[in-house]
Order: C-alpha cells, then structure tokens, then sequence
C-alpha cells in the first residue's frame, strides 16, 4: 500500500479506539484520556489530508528550493493544526478543573451511582 | 422606578437596533465602487480564484532565495499562520486565554505544600533552566527562518518554570505572569490598531519587508511571534500555581 | 520508508488500545505519554517539521505534567 493510505488508515483506527473509550468506561479521568486520544488523532488525520507522494518540507532553505515549488505538501493544513494542539491543552485543564471540583463535593470519580471506584495501585 | 428604567432601556435598543439596520441597507444597494452585497457575484471577483491562478513559475517571475516578494518570509507556514491569515490566529488566542481564566475560577482554594525533592533534581536544575530558556527564546526570534514559531516557544519556556517550581529554586510570583499576560494582549490589538491607523485595514503588514532568508524580513512577523510566545507561556505557567502552594519552607511528612 | 512508518504506526494503535484497556489508572496516564511521543515522530514523516516541534512539546510534556498533578490531588491517601 502506499504512503498515503498508510497514514489515512492508523488516524482513522486511533479515532475509533478513542471514541470505543469514550463510550464505554466510568471514571471520569479516563474518559477526558480517550477524548485526548481522539484529539491526538484528528489532527493525525488533518495533516495527512495534504500529503504529496514524494514531497518535500514547505521552508525555502537555498536556491535549489525555489525549482522545487511544484514538490512541496500542502502547508495550508499544518497551519490549522498547529493552533489547535495547543487549545486542546487548555480545554483539557478546564474539564480537569471541573472533575477536581465535582470530587470534593461529591467524593467520588466514577458517573455511575451503584458503585464506587476501585482504587488500584 | 422599575418601569421607567425597562421602558427606557427597550426604547433604547430599538433605536439602537433601527440605525444598524440602516446602514446594512445603505451599504447593500449603493451604487459606489466595489461589489454590491446584492450581485450575482461573477467567479472572476473572488479573492480564492486570483489566489489559485498565480504562478511564480514562469520564466518572467522574480521569485528567488535572497530577493523581494509578496511575503517575505522563508517558512511558508509562518507566513500563512502570522499574515495570511492573522485573524484567525489571534481568535484562537482569545479561546486560550477565556479557557485558562474558567480553569483558575473553576478551582477549589485549599492547596497543600510541595514534598522536598531529591537531590539530583536540586543540584543540576540551575543548569538545565538556562539551556531550556535559550532554547525557548531562539525558537521564537527565528521563527520566519527555520521550523518553530511563538506557540512551541512558549510550552518549552513554562516547562522551564516547571523545573523550576518543583526543585525550589527561584521562580516569580503568579501575579507577575498575570501582569505579563495581560500586557501582551493588549499589545497585540494595540498593533491591529496601529496597522489600521497607518494603512486602512486591520493587521495590515505595515513594514517593509526585507529579502528572503534574512533576520530582518518578513515585517510585522517577528514582533506578533514574541507577544504570543510571551502571552502563551505566562498563561500555562500560572496553570501550575492553582495546583500546589508556593512557600519557602516546606512540611515533612 | 514504509517499512520504518508501518512499525510506528503499529506501536502507535496497539498503545492506543492499552491505554483504554488497563484497570490500572497511573499506567494508562503514562502509556499516554508514548502515544504521544510516537504521534509527533509520524508528524515528522509526513514532512511537517512545525507541528512535530509543538505536538512533542505540548503532547508529550504539558498534557502529561497536568494529567498526573490532577491524579495526585483526587487519590491523595495512596
């Protein structure tokens, strides 16, 4: 298979492990972790959307770069993307926030009022 | 009283809400220069189609390492992140910053105070801060040359501040980060408006810009990179500060 | 080339899954950090040096620090 399939088919694979966590589990930490697994692969998949078979990085290095323009990968994505790995952060340490919250008045971690978390170690 | 305000308040808004509708009516069937809002709009009169149809390719275009161009800077990426599209990026700043200020409401008061550390963290932590900020402020000076820009720039330096938090050694305090944060932002809107003031258009690239691969290209790059490496560094170090309590001594238990 | 993407890739699905498989909490926080340190080295295979710079630095430094101070403060008997 080429390059490209390659990188199309593990983002869409690491989206659906994250979203089988996200459906699935009752702690609340792990479901804010599987939510960064499926932001990790979002943006996975964003950048491999402008990928050229062949290509070369988009910076301008010596004179030799200029007869290449037609080689380069799109660089209109990984624009996108680099603004948003860095609000995932923020929105990540919001709902950490909230969670620290919702244990000190309720003194549990888990969604579901049958059973309490097993701590493990 | 009560009803004498709410009364005068709606009349308020409907007069309000009557002359902004006037002037979109105004601009919509004007006969000036320029597109009516109310046109078939040709394909040939879009920004998206003049931006597909150019080539710098042919054997009459400039375009060369170490010459003048539309943009001048190296790393194509910076360019469409820091002037192409500036708009959007100091949106996505506003987000950072309200999402930040939620998470420093949203915490809970009572902290405790840190653990000592072990001693290879307080004997060489002096020496891997200095190399973690020159890392940090290199990345965000050459930013239109090489691969980087303001916003890795600012995770490395509040990793600095991380270190140094944890092993006790000299930090500033929670309320010089949020002095710092403050006025960056304000500084990058106070440039949009002196960008509007000189040319007519918000964010406009109002420097000149220099020849492809030198320090000083690229116009107004260099100065938005720093105010947001500054701006996003200042806001996750003071993440840091809502989890544990600065103090000087510490409690063994 | 392929051959080397191919293997990353692998590791990367199969961490994936062992993060939302395991019973144990502190092992899946930092079997994240690995997930996130093999998505920044695919970054740099699909020629994008910027965003692999800044998915390291955030992915694999911040995301982590916050996650494992926020475990420390809710099980704080153990």
């Amino acid at each position: 298979m080429s390059l490209t399939n390659l990188f199309l088919i593990s983002s869409a694979s690491l989206i659906f492990v994250g979203l089988y966590g996200v459906l699935t589990k009752k702690n609340i930490v792990r479901i804010l972790l599987s939510l960064n697994i499926i932001e990790t692969g979002i943006n996975l998949l964003l950048v491999a959307f402008g990928y050229v078979e062949g290509g070369i990085a988009p910076i301008i290095t010596s004179s030799e770069s200029i007869a290449n323009l037609t080689k380069m990968v799109d660089p209109v994505p990984q624009a996108l993307v680099l603004t948003s790995i860095v609000i995932g952060l923020g929105t990540t340490a919001f709902a950490l926030g909230l969670t620290i919250n919702y244990y000190k008045n309720l003194g549990t971690v888990s969604i579901s009022k049958e059973e309490e978390e097993k701590i493990n170690e | 009283m009560n009803k004498e305000k709410s009364l005068f308040t709606n009349v308020f808004a409907v007069a309000f809400l009557i002359i902004i509708g006037f002037s979109i009516y105004k601009v919509a069937v004007s006969k000036d220069n320029g597109i009516n809002l109310l046109d078939k709009n040709k394909v040939e009169n879009r920004v998206a189609y003049r931006y597909v149809n150019k080539n710098v390719l042919d054997e009459n275009s400039t375009y060369k390492f170490g010459g003048q161009a539309e943009d001048s800077a190296a790393n194509i990426v910076t360019s469409i992140v820091a002037d192409y599209r500036l708009f959007d990026t100091t949106l996505e700043v506003i987000v950072l910053f309200i999402s930040i200020m939620g998470f420093s409401m949203v915490m809970p008061k009572e902290k405790e105070l840190i653990k000592p550390s072990s001693s290879i963290i307080k004997h060489w932590s002096p020496i891997l801060i200095v190399f973690m900020v020159m890392t940090g402020f290199y990345m965000f000076i050459n930013g239109h040359l090489s691969p980087g820009g303001g916003f890795p720039a600012g995770a490395i330096l509040s990793t600095a501040v991380l270190l140094g938090f944890l092993s006790k050694t000299k930090v500033p305090s929670q309320k010089t980060f949020k002095y710092i944060e403050a006025l960056s932002g304000i500084l990058i809107f106070l440039m949009g408006i002196i960008a509007y003031v000189i040319n007519g258009s918000f964010f406009y690239n109002f420097l000149e810009g220099g020849r492809i691969g030198n320090i000083l290209s690229g116009g107004i790059i260099p100065i938005f990179y720093s105010l947001v490496a500054f701006k996003v560094a200042s806001e996750l170090s003071s993440v840091f500060y809502d989890f544990y309590q600065e103090g000087e001594d510490y409690e063994l238990n | 080339m392929l051959y080397a993407a191919s293997i990353l890739s692998i590791i990367m699905v199969l961490a994936a899954i062992w993060v939302v498989l395991t019973p144990n909490l502190l092992q899946a926080i930092i079997i994240f950090a690995l997930v996130s340190l093999v998505a920044s080295a695919l970054f740099l295979f699909m020629q994008a040096p910027d965003v692999a710079i800044t998915e390291a630095a955030i992915g694999a430094g911040m995301s982590t620090a916050i996650f494992i101070f926020s475990y420390k403060r809710i099980y704080k008997t153990k």
